[in-house]
């Protein structure tokens, strides 16, 4: 049996620990605002964050989160109280099909722990999210404008 | 309490105190309870609702892969209607279906049309916005006389004396509510004929508008096809014969029958069955399972053995002496010819020969492909996410036989992406062999390797011109031998008609299935056109931006083979151009290794140019320092989404030009993940991005595809332009280090 928590509840699992996170969110926790994309995070439409950190659900074992806190899209923000990278996301209208932009915005939120007042080299180096539409120019101004409001947060 | 004007073709009528019109006249609204049009006959591809409250509900059946649609259609309504379009709600509805669509009757891409204008249930091939530019004004403009007229029978005064805003009809001091008159208005019948807005007069149309879905988007609440459920639902995942035109030849499922979860295995057979026809359905065996992890689970334990004799010679290597083989022996259809290219080939002295080339491209949409299918004995029940409504019933009811259109249940979700892969209803009709097979519900999600195997590809294609130049430079005689793709699309380009002693030919090409890729055909036409007049400007010892110029100039406006227009118009060409220079700041100094390149090209009806501004280091690593991209679609009605599609098309260009090439071993794509199919990550998108849409009066055109065509030939003439490197084929992967470093 493997015990965590989702967005802040504790969850238990008893099936097959092979079996990858990002099945688990979303068809058993039912949180499909993470997505398949390619199971083998490559292209980071799964990514979650687990203590805090963004990773990729498709390639984690449900073997390996015994204890771990889990954050997904529907965890990050609500309806009346968005996160800073969604609030960026929706104003730079960044999305076009959207299926990528649930990963791109738990990816970018983590790595603006790391990088709070990131150059355009630091996004190119760290943010390796796939988009198919390329929504890229977009996302590269509402990362910028996401860290101004995280700032303004602190 | 219905009364219908039959001078329209929109069914008007009252439903719980709203108006509601509908289009096209059948009875739906008389029905509507609160709404639940889905329960009821909702033969429909269009609604407009306005309750008593003041809310207005739009409804439309046009998918939305990530092109706006679903907020640009709506401004359509809205303009007309005269309400303030951020209170607008949309809802997406089941497609409209008509008896006589069964099948292989009709137009796959039209159920109705009024007064010449379709009832338009597609996205793809740029053509949403504009086959819908003027019903969905008309219903707009329709509700707002009914709306007019009740106000005025009610307030007594001419509709002469009245004007609306914002949801309201206005007489002097005097304003109601668009909801106060709901009721009226649905049974009013109108005397006059509404008269649809100038562009003038457009207070919608024309602004910037955030896509409606944008939150639901950042919250992750966004459902698609592979989100969905239905109760007692099984999960599908399917081995494919990953080989060309490949068979099963047997297979062992007695492991994959052990993992636990895993129900039933059943065999899919290849659709069609002749060989010789592209295949729609891959040959290969289902393993279905209670979760989607058991059933990739149970196909990793299927044991498989494949036929791959058919193909088993094609590589890269024999594709391409296959290319060889075909450009010298093969027929070719010409479809183009004006002057004669012959002789006055003969007679020039400067002279270029040249061939480009592109490889498969794959689709590769973000959204694999999925679908959910219900196979009951008196109903289908459908979800999936496709470009194309009637498409999805018109394929289903090709293996379900004994079912008749009523009987069909469709809901279409956003779509997760579509770029053309999704008109194609391959993954929605396995779960529908599948679920008539089990008896359950089923849904089939494809992996990443089975899309990367299993896709339509942008056909391979190789581009041979001659050129010829005369004593001022000027193109005199070209030949253009398109091998890939037989259509007019390539040939007629620009600039096709700009040169007096022209012959477009075509030879067929076809390994791999193929299938439309953003801007079929001018995707790659684009940057082999577009290179070859960069070619001979260098020859002549013009500036390329100029070179274009003079061109259009020169000729003026051109014939042009349909694609959703008649004509090239020079001067929305030398626009383009012009807007796409002025952002760049064409002809300023640059650096050692920096160079501009330019291009422009039309795509389905819309002009578009981009110049790029790039960096090749002297090892050959190559920075992307700048794209300026402008087109010119007629009318933007969302300028804000134009500009969305104007950025993905460039930066989609690039990526495809930078690194996208299908590799083919053994008769079968060995690259089939991302990790080997490399497409362009944030890194690759240049950190100066200018996206400008020229604005004028002309009935508008599709942005989705537009501005590819434009951007590939604009990077690969910077790169000559920064080192003298010409990149005569794609990808442009690592050419450059190869040739700056050898």
């Amino acid at each position: 049996m493997v015990k965590f928590t989702v967005n802040g509840k504790e969850h238990t699992f008893n099936g097959d620990e092979e079996m990858p996170l990002l099945w688990y969110l979303r068809d058993d926790a039912k949180l499909t605002g993470t997505k398949f994309g390619c199971g083998i995070a490559q292209c980071g439409a799964c990514t979650v964050h687990i203590s805090g950190e963004a990773q990729r659900s498709c390639s984690i074992p449900m073997a390996s989160i015994e204890g771990e806190e889990i954050t997904t899209i529907e965890g990050l923000g609500d309806a009346d109280r968005l996160h800073a990278v969604q609030r960026a996301w929706i104003e730079e209208d960044v999305a076009q099909c959207g299926f990528c932009q649930s990963g791109q915005i738990m990816a970018v939120a983590s790595f603006l722990k790391d990088y709070p007042n990131p150059t355009e080299e630091d996004i190119d180096e760290n943010h390796t999210n796939l988009c198919r539409c390329a929504s890229y120019a977009r996302m590269r101004k509402a990362i910028h404008r996401a860290a101004t409001y995280l700032r303004e947060e602190m | 309490m219905t009364k219908l004007n039959r001078r329209h073709f929109l069914q008007v009528s009252a439903a719980a105190g709203a108006l509601v019109i509908s289009s096209p006249k059948l009875s739906f609204a008389q029905n509507m309870d609160e709404g639940r049009y889905r329960n009821l006959d909702a033969n429909l591809g269009f609604y407009l609702k306005i309750d008593e409250d003041n809310s207005i509900t739009i409804g439309y059946s046009v998918p939305d892969d990530g092109t706006g649609v679903s907020t640009a259609l709506p401004m359509l309504v809205a303009e007309e209607l005269d309400v303030d379009f951020e209170k607008v709600k949309v809802d997406k509805l089941p497609p409209l279906y008509k008896k006589n669509d069964d099948r292989n009757g009709g137009d796959p891409y039209i159920t109705d049309t009024y007064k010449g204008n379709p009832i338009h249930q597609s996205t793809g091939g740029s053509q949403a916005i504009r086959r819908s530019y003027n019903m969905l004004r008309q219903a707009g403009a329709e509700a707002r006389a009914l709306l007019m007229k009740a106000a005025s029978d009610q307030l007594g005064v001419p509709v002469s004396d009245l004007s609306t805003d914002k949801g309201n009809v206005i007489n002097g001091s005097n304003r109601l509510s668009y909801g106060s008159l709901a009721q009226k208005a649905a049974m009013v019948m109108l005397d006059f004929e509404p008269k649809l807005k100038e562009p003038h007069e457009h207070k919608i149309i024309g602004t910037d508008q955030p896509q409606k879905v944008a939150k639901d988007v950042a919250l992750g609440a966004q459902k698609y096809c592979m989100d969905m459920e239905l109760p007692g639902m099984l999960n599908a995942v399917i081995a494919r014969c990953p080989y060309i035109d490949g068979l099963v030849k047997s297979y062992d499922d007695t492991k994959a029958l052990e993992v636990p979860g895993v129900r039933h295995v059943i065999r899919i057979h290849r659709i069609p069955e002749d060989l010789s026809e592209q295949k729609y359905i891959a040959d290969g065996v289902a393993v279905i399972a209670d979760s989607h992890w058991a059933a990739l689970k149970g196909r990793e334990a299927l044991k498989m053995e494949w036929d791959d004799s058919r193909w088993a010679h094609a590589d890269n290597a024999w594709i391409d002496s296959n290319f060889d083989n075909l450009v010298s022996n093969a027929t070719r259809n010409v479809r183009l010819e004006h002057g004669d290219f012959d002789k006055a080939y003969e007679a020039a002295d400067r002279k270029l020969e040249v061939a480009y080339e592109q490889p498969y491209w794959a689709h590769a949409t973000m959204e694999p492909p999925c679908g959910i299918v219900d196979v009951q004995q008196n109903k289908v029940t459908i979800i999936a996410g496709n470009q194309n409504a009637v498409r999805v019933m018109n394929d289903l009811m090709k293996v379900l036989p004994d079912y008749t259109h009523d009987q069909f249940d469709v809901t279409l979700m956003r779509v997760g992406s579509g770029f053309g892969r999704k008109f194609i209803v391959d993954a929605v009709t396995e779960a529908a062999i599948c679920s008539k097979a089990v008896g359950k519900p089923v849904k089939v999600i494809w992996t990443r390797e089975d899309d990367l195997e299993q896709d339509f590809y942008n056909p391979k294609g190789r581009h041979i011109f001659r050129g010829a130049l005369d004593d001022d430079g000027k193109i005199v005689a070209a030949n253009y031998l398109h091998c890939s793709t037989d259509n007019d699309f390539a040939t007629h380009a620009f600039p096709a008609h700009h040169i007096p002693n022209y012959r477009g030919e075509v030879i067929d090409s076809k390994v791999l299935p193929s299938g439309p890729w953003r801007g079929p055909t001018e995707n790659v036409a684009g940057y082999a056109m577009q290179s070859f007049v960069d070619e001979m400007a260098h020859m002549a010892g013009k500036d390329p931006l100029q070179y274009r110029i003079d061109m259009f100039r020169e000729t003026g406006d051109t014939p042009h083979p349909g694609f959703s227009s008649d004509f090239m118009v020079a001067d929305r060409f030398i626009n383009v151009l012009q807007i796409a220079a002025k952002n760049a700041g064409w002809g300023k100094e640059l650096p050692e290794g920096y160079g501009m390149g330019v291009a422009s090209f039309m795509t389905f009806g819309g002009y578009a140019a981009a110049v790029v501004e790039v960096k090749v280091d002297d090892d050959g690593k190559l920075t992307i320092i700048k794209a300026s991209s402008a087109a010119d679609p007629g009318i933007a009605v969302n300028p804000q989404g134009c500009r969305a599609q104007i950025e993905s098309g460039t930066l989609d260009g690039f990526s495809a030009a930078l690194g996208q090439k299908i590799e083919i071993e053994g008769g079968r794509v060995i690259n089939n993940n991302f990790d080997t199919y490399e497409m362009a990550r944030i890194s690759r998108a240049p950190h100066q991005f200018s996206a400008e849409v020229a604005m004028n009066t002309i009935e508008p055109r599709g942005t989705g595809e537009m501005a590819l065509p434009a951007a590939i030939p604009a990077l690969c003439n910077a790169i000559y332009a920064a080192c003298g490197v010409r990149i005569r084929k794609l990808p442009i992967a690592d050419q450059l280090e190869k040739a700056l470093n050898s």
